[in-house]
């Protein structure tokens, strides 16, 4: 900071122009030292006018400039005071004033003269110097010259205000070379004189410093901040001269010096070694502009970098074998891969992203259609290791995309593409649909019982977003809903809350149609329970005693639950009373149901004496089994023609159930006659007394997982459900537009249903259907157009 | 049409007795005012030609005509009457013709003209005993060429020629009628029937019905123009695919060949 201080102060009249000054190249402050002035010269008139002719004038003006030429080249040491610069002022002023035409001559001799000094003093000085010297040469003669035009400003103040200003405000001289202020005079000559000379070798100078310091040697970088601020300052503080002088070149530099480095990288570099060193020069290069560049080379500093370090290579980066893209992604080098993420997405997506995201799709396609392949090798599907496996690739991803890619939105999508690809893979055997449903089922009959809430939740969550991938969703609603409904009715369940936090995810992500009846399961099973105390209580009195026998029932709603076998079976009476009296109970309590009792879906305990035990033994099986058990309760010997006439179920059901009685050695409760598996018409059979049973339980097995049957009767009822929800979609769109064309409302269609992916002829023979059934109907003249009919 | 508008057709039919496209053309045009139509109508030259082609019809005749065909013990015209009007008319049963008396009669049940049916239509077509309706078969003929009427006594044949609770023809009536109607008017009929049989196909819709005329109008002999993407019924692009299918390798071997 220059300060100019307190000449002319009232108080101290004999006090020098004392001038310090202390080391930057701007932010001067001279604005009061001029008003200072105008006020001395206005309150001080000049003497006596005289005769004085311009001669006379300039050499006392000219001896003035050399004396101060001179003070300043030793440091302002003389003296130059108050009277002196009074007399110089009063000297100029008069010739201005006196000699009107004279005053464009005295500004001409002014700018001759300090043309003169700006190249037989400032230049030859500098020129005198090299490399670092010459900077700090040039730094040093430039703040004395700045000194030197201040003073003299001072002086000649009444150029500037009367003949510079007037000029340039209020005579239009258009095209003329207009007299610049005093101030960008000094400026001009500097550059034009001195600067303009020398700025080629400056520049080189400093680019050299560059290079040694991107060599990796230590510089004055203050030394080079203020060389580059020569540029800004002899542009008049406009960045032109900066950068057509200097940032052009120095931009040429840096590209030329990149570019020979990169390839000398590319050659022998792996992708990440490269990309690192990539990173820290650009690192490196930015700290460069922060500290002695102007802010505004920043963005175009890293173009160059982005252009010649990346752009120039990056497809062979990416594809580099053994250490681009797709090694990587093998290798989980996910710090890797999140460099090379943050170097190429410096470019445009096109030449680095995109690029990449193909290859993560590719390979996630790859690792994910290897499991699907893996899971159809295995014969019994091992469905836990399968959906474990998908749910590991879907985690890892998800996680590489946030971290690594930033959650870059074309990543984000490559990914969901590359797991719908092959989530929606079916193997022969085994719908997606059905994998997961009976990964649930598994899970929360086994794992979510021991599991956190947290745990659970998170393990949902993750299994929600793998369904999500999945096109077929209600298709994996069925088949869940029969798993559940076997969880529900087998009392498998461990964790009921588990089991209404996943029904409420799925509502919350598919709405409330897809889990209604998933939900009203949930509401019966609940419900079962407040019902089954209170017929316990029921039963208690005397009046509606169903002859001791423990009845358990859960009331199903038609509709929600999936459709079951209604059977007749011949049933004891013990049994058919207790039915009858729990219904006359039900209806008394709910009126207008009709109960419809199903079998096939109960279970039963029956008490066995066996030989081997001294206590009964409480065998338990399923109701069919029972009934079947309960015919030899009296001891009797029956041939599967006799169990057939009192149950009155078929053969084939007798056989399996008789089977399941006697063949497994551990629980063959019954004693066939004869040693065959076979069952023969001839065959007798009777119980079984002298089983050794070990327990005092005896569960006999039966079937709990979906048959192969059952699966394809899933399909059948979800491809039938389909057509009714595509034709209510259909009705609800057409009442709402009243008429659309075909391409219209296929599109519409289409845009509703978000739980599978119905494919044109679908909905074309569902709109054909809607026609003949007079819900729509074509236009009369426009085939393509359809009209809704109220 | 809505169902506001299929009343003002029926309005106006009742006054004009015309068919409900003249109907709803004339309608259509007076922006569905029923008075303004009907004006039109009867200043239109359809109405002085309908007027001509109805003279004076003697309702007793018509009457007497009708008994002498009507079925024992029942109003109507039934199958054995048919034949016995077919007979009068000098028209073999299966000539379309009868079809488009049926039209014109706007009968309802198949092979059966009610009574109702027989009053109005030939009051309608101005005749009152068989020999003028026989001079009439002219006419009728002409009906069968005429692209515009055509169409209509297509569409109304699957209609009238399907049992009443059905929505749909069995597929043999179908082929009977296509046979009738369309033999020798389109190159591909052996294909289609040939289609047909191959796939099964039961029963056909008025839908796939009219939709087929349509087809055999405003499609090429070789598909070429056919959009699958289209509002086309299903069995068509099935169709078009079976025959793309059948062409295909044929193309081929005449290519290497």
């Amino acid at each position: 900071m220059i300060n100019l201080c307190a000449f002319y102060h009232k108080g101290a009249p004999r006090n020098p122009l004392a001038v310090k000054w202390s080391g930057r190249w701007h932010s001067l402050v001279y604005q009061g030292v001029s008003y200072t002035m105008s006020k001395a010269a206005a309150s001080k008139p000049p003497g006596r006018p005289g005769q004085m002719t311009l001669e006379d004038g300039w050499a006392k003006l000219e001896a003035t400039i050399h004396r101060l030429e001179d003070d300043v080249e030793h440091g302002m040491q003389r003296t130059f005071t108050s009277l002196d610069f009074a007399n110089n002022y009063s000297v100029a002023f008069t010739l201005c004033t006196t000699l009107q035409n004279s005053t464009p001559e005295l500004y001409n001799r002014y700018k001759q003269q300090l043309a003169k000094y700006c190249q037989e003093v400032v230049l030859v000085d500098i020129r005198k110097n090299h490399g670092e010297q010459l900077l700090e040469c040039l730094y040093r003669r430039w703040e004395k010259y700045k000194l030197l035009g201040k003073i003299l400003n001072c002086i000649f103040q009444y150029l500037d205000r009367f003949y510079t200003q007037r000029d340039r405000y209020t005579v239009n001289r258009a095209g003329a070379d207009n007299p610049l202020p005093l101030k960008d005079l000094a400026d001009s000559l500097f550059k034009v004189h001195v600067f303009d000379g020398i700025k080629d070798q400056v520049n080189g100078i400093i680019l050299q410093f560059i290079r040694r310091e991107r060599e990796g040697e230590m510089v004055d970088r203050n030394m080079l901040k203020s060389a580059v601020e020569v540029f800004i300052v002899m542009g008049q503080n406009k960045l032109t001269l900066y950068e057509t002088d200097f940032e052009t070149i120095f931009l040429r530099d840096t590209a030329g010096y990149y570019k020979r480095l990169s390839q000398q990288w590319i050659a022998t570099d792996s992708c990440p070694e490269y990309l690192t060193k990539c990173e820290d020069r650009i690192a490196q290069e930015m700290l460069r502009v922060d500290a002695y560049l102007h802010s505004t080379s920043g963005p175009k500093l890293n173009a160059v970098m982005n252009k010649e370090l990346l752009a120039a290579h990056v497809t062979r980066l990416i594809e580099m074998e053994n250490s681009g893209a797709l090694a990587l992604l093998h290798q989980n080098k996910s710090d890797d891969l999140a460099r090379m993420y943050r170097m190429v997405s410096r470019l445009d997506d096109k030449d680095g992203v995109l690029p990449m995201c193909r290859y993560m799709k590719d390979h996630v396609i790859q690792i994910g259609l290897a499991a699907v392949a893996e899971q159809g090798k295995v014969q019994a599907a091992d469905v836990a290791a399968f959906v474990d496996r998908l749910l590991e690739i879907q985690a890892k991803y998800t996680e590489l995309v946030s971290k690594a890619f930033q959650k870059n939105q074309h990543f984000e999508q490559a990914l969901k593409e590359a797991m719908a690809e092959f989530v929606n893979k079916q193997t022969d055997k085994n719908t997606t649909a059905q994998l997961i449903a009976v990964y649930v089922d598994e899970y929360l009959k086994e794992k979510a019982g021991q599991a956190s809430e947290q745990e659970i939740d998170h393990r949902f969550d993750e299994l929600l977003m793998l369904l999500h991938h999945y096109v077929e969703r209600d298709l994996f609603q069925e088949f869940y809903r029969k798993q559940l409904a076997k969880r529900l009715l087998m009392g498998s369940t461990l964790n009921e809350d588990a089991e209404k936090s996943f029904v409420l995810k799925l509502k919350q992500k598919y709405g409330a149609a897809f889990t209604n009846r998933l939900e009203g399961m949930l509401t019966d099973h609940t419900m079962a329970g407040e019902l089954q105390s209170d017929f316990n209580e029921h039963v208690q009195d005397p009046a509606h005693d169903i002859g001791g026998l423990g009845m358990e029932v859960l009331v199903l709603t038609q509709g929600y639950w999936p459709a079951y076998k209604f059977e007749d079976i011949g049933l004891p009476a013990l049994m058919t009373n207790a039915m009858e009296k729990f219904k006359e109970f039900y209806c008394q309590r709910k009126k207008n149901r009709i109960l419809t009792w199903i079998h096939t879906l109960g279970t039963a305990s029956v008490n066995g004496k066996f030989s081997s035990r001294a206590a009964p033994v409480e065998i338990q099986v399923t109701t069919y089994q029972a009934v079947v058990l309960l015919l030899f309760n009296n001891g009797a010997a029956l041939t599967r023609q006799q169990v057939c006439a009192e149950t009155r179920l078929p053969p084939k059901e007798v056989d399996r159930l008789l089977t399941s009685l006697f063949a497994h050695k551990k629980y063959a409760v019954l004693k066939k006659s004869t040693e065959e598996d076979e069952i023969d018409e001839a065959d007798t059979f009777t119980f079984n007394r002298e089983l050794p049973v070990k327990t005092r339980h005896l569960k006999i097995p039966g079937a709990t997982r979906l048959r192969d049957e059952e699966v394809a009767g899933v399909k059948k009822e979800v491809l039938q459900d389909r057509k009714y929800v595509i034709e209510a979609v259909i009705v609800r769109i057409m009442k709402a537009r009243q008429r659309l064309t075909h391409a219209e409302l296929v599109a519409e269609v289409i845009e509703q249903l978000k739980n599978f992916k119905p494919d044109n002829k679908m909905i074309k023979s569902r709109i054909e259907d809607l026609i003949t059934r007079l819900y729509l109907k074509r236009d009369e003249t426009n085939q393509n157009l359809y009209h809704y009919l109220a | 049409m809505d169902a506001k508008q299929r009343r003002l057709v029926q309005e106006f039919r009742a006054i004009s007795s015309v068919s409900e496209s003249v109907a709803a053309q004339f309608l259509r045009r007076t922006n569905w005012n029923v008075e303004t139509a009907l004006n039109e109508y009867f200043g239109s030259g359809t109405y002085q030609e309908e007027s001509r082609r109805a003279p004076q019809a003697d309702p007793a005749k018509i009457t007497a005509a009708f008994n002498k065909f009507k079925e024992e013990g029942t109003d109507v015209i039934g199958p054995d009457g048919m034949q016995r009007l077919c007979d009068e008319l000098r028209v073999d049963p299966t000539d379309p013709v009868m079809l488009v008396l049926a039209w014109k009669l706007h009968a309802s049940v198949s092979c059966e003209f009610s009574r109702a049916e027989w009053n109005e239509g030939l009051t309608r077509l101005g005749v009152d005993s068989v020999e003028k309706l026989r001079g009439k078969i002219p006419d009728l003929r002409a009906d069968l060429a005429n692209p515009v009427t055509f169409k209509e006594i297509y569409s109304f044949s699957h209609k009238y020629s399907r049992e009443k609770t059905q929505r749909s023809l069995p597929i043999e009536l179908a082929t009977g009628l296509w046979h009738l109607l369309l033999d020798g008017k389109w190159a591909k009929m052996d294909l289609w029937f040939e289609f047909l049989q191959q796939r099964r196909i039961q029963s056909i819709t008025q839908d796939q019905w009219d939709m087929f005329l349509e087809f055999t109008h405003a499609i090429n002999d070789d598909f070429s123009n056919y959009d699958a993407e289209g509002a086309w019924p299903v069995i068509l692009d099935e169709f078009v695919e079976y025959y793309h299918k059948k062409t295909a390798p044929q193309a081929t071997a005449t290519a290497t060949q």
